[in-house]
């Protein structure tokens, strides 16, 4: 059980992990990879049972994912056959040489919702919630690059391409320069998706909440980070309106504060001019949530690889384990995901 | 005779040992909730971050030799609970203020992090007064924004 710390913590005296190893999982083979880590199928030794495995990097600033603990506590919550069931959290030493690699689309949709962020926001739940619709509306990925910059570039040929006119600040966000679009690009989101609506899928009982989903993506799909006063009220109990119906703000704060504890001096988020911001206390939280440049998000973030300053400390630490499920399962809803999270 | 010396230094030693485990321990909860104010999270970020400092104690035991292991575990306790609870989270870094006695690595505070997280068995619900708050809040049809602030700040 070595798993000290800084040479500090010598934790050899632990009595108890609660968790088992990864090493009772054999890897078959790698089913796809994310900004977040690996996904292999993997078999149990012990049951022969098929499994997904799911590789979670760690984050040497931040420490386990964010993203990793909303997905358990998520995936805890699900209970539907299209959906994986999280069988089990495993944890395992090493696997330093599997840190850093470039990501690339995942196929799975659930992990749409997870994919890493440098700064993890609810502008990112937001543009994952519109590509998840969109591509239930679609029936295929949506931007299928191979590589974070050949996925940025088919975000810019949807979405349009951000300049200051759309997304006020962007030059300034320090990997803009790097990924620019070479040539102006429209805006073509309705063209590309609008005609799902006669999709022989959509029933007429349906085709008012296509539309409005079809809304939701528009609104989500929009590169400027969506201020989420909105988006966040929706997480909590409370009187707030439904989100429906509401524009995105184009916001931009006034950079990340980290470092700083949230007060009123966190500078003012800028909400939307028609007020949906709900019934969420802003007091409380010092002004918004903050809102520095969060980049789009979608399957496979766009960004984030190497040669892209300021992009956070992906990769960098030590690595972990999450495989998301396989989605080659014939037999209906016996997915499991495995997290596995590496000690190194 | 002998035995009974050494019994009565054992038992001494051993409320002793109680009372400063539990000193101890009010310790870290005080700085644990000055921590959440600071930072302005929720009433259940700090009900679970207590809830998963209390059941790791509980199976990990709290060794007294090392009198920064209660910190660690306090702010590791305090991030796990912030990742499951908050919207913003800050750095591990900026976690460990209002006094903080020891600063540790996030590297440090990352491994703990796993080690919590396992002897919690992963489990990071639990069940906690406020999940009955809630439930009592909306059978008795408190639905007005002055109810939920009120409760917000409970």
């Amino acid at each position: 059980m070595a798993i000290a710390g800084a040479g500090q913590l010598n934790l050899h005296e632990s009595p108890c992990w609660g968790s088992r190893s990864v090493d009772c999982f054999e890897k078959l083979e790698q089913i796809s990879e994310g900004t977040y880590g690996q996904v292999y199928m993997a078999r149990e030794i012990k049951t022969g049972e098929i499994v997904a495995l799911k590789k979670i990097r760690m984050d040497n600033e931040r420490g386990f994912p964010i993203t990793a603990i909303r997905e358990i506590k998520i995936l805890k919550k699900l209970h539907h056959e299209n959906v994986i069931k999280l069988k089990e959290s495993v944890t395992s030493q090493g696997a330093k040489d599997e840190q850093g690699r470039p990501g690339k689309c995942c196929p799975i949709p659930i992990n749409n919702l997870l994919l890493g962020a440098t700064k993890y926001s609810p502008a990112v739940d937001m543009w994952s919630v519109g590509c998840i619709f969109a591509e239930l509306l679609h029936g295929k990925l949506i931007f299928p690059g191979k590589d974070e910059p050949e996925q940025l570039n088919k975000i810019f040929e949807l979405c349009g391409a951000p300049d200051e006119v759309n997304w006020p600040g962007v030059s300034k966000i320090p990997w803009y320069n790097n990924f620019k679009p070479t040539r102006p690009m429209k805006r073509r989101l309705r063209e590309a998706l609008g005609n799902q609506e006669k999709a022989p899928a959509t029933a007429t009982t349906r085709r008012k909440g296509q539309t409005t989903e079809i809304t939701a993506f528009t609104a989500s799909c929009r590169l400027p980070p969506i201020q989420s006063g909105q988006a966040h009220a929706q997480m909590r109990p409370g009187p707030n309106p439904p989100l429906h119906g509401s524009q995105p703000p184009v916001a931009a704060g006034p950079g990340h504060h980290h470092g700083k504890p949230r007060g009123p001096a966190g500078g003012p988020g800028r909400y939307p001019a028609n007020g949906t911001n709900g019934g969420f206390n802003h007091q409380n939280h010092g002004g918004g949530y903050s809102s520095g440049p969060y980049p789009p998000q979608g399957r496979g973030a766009p960004y984030g690889s190497s040669g892209m300053p300021g992009a956070g400390p992906r990769g960098s630490g030590g690595s972990g384990y999450g495989v998301g499920a396989p989605n080659y399962s014939q037999d209906g809803p016996t997915e499991v995901l495995v997290l596995d999270v590496a000690l190194t | 005779e002998d035995d009974e010396l050494l019994s009565l230094f054992s038992k001494e030693e051993d409320e002793f040992l109680t009372v400063t485990r539990r000193e101890i321990h009010r310790e870290a909860v005080e700085w644990m909730l000055n921590v959440n104010d600071r930072h302005g999270f929720t009433a259940l970020t700090a009900v679970l971050s207590v809830n998963y400092l209390d059941r790791f104690l509980s199976s990990f035991g709290l060794q007294n030799n090392k009198p920064w292991l209660i910190q660690l575990v306090a702010v590791t306790c305090l991030s796990l609970a912030a990742k499951v609870e908050e919207t913003h989270v800050p750095l591990l870094l900026d976690l460990q203020v209002e006094g903080a006695r020891y600063v540790f690595e996030p590297k440090t505070i990352q491994r703990m992090e796993l080690l919590v997280l396992s002897t919690l068995k992963w489990k990071m619900h639990p069940i906690t007064p406020l999940s009955f708050l809630d439930h009592i809040t909306r059978r008795l049809g408190l639905k007005t924004r002055l109810h939920w602030e009120f409760l917000k700040r409970c």
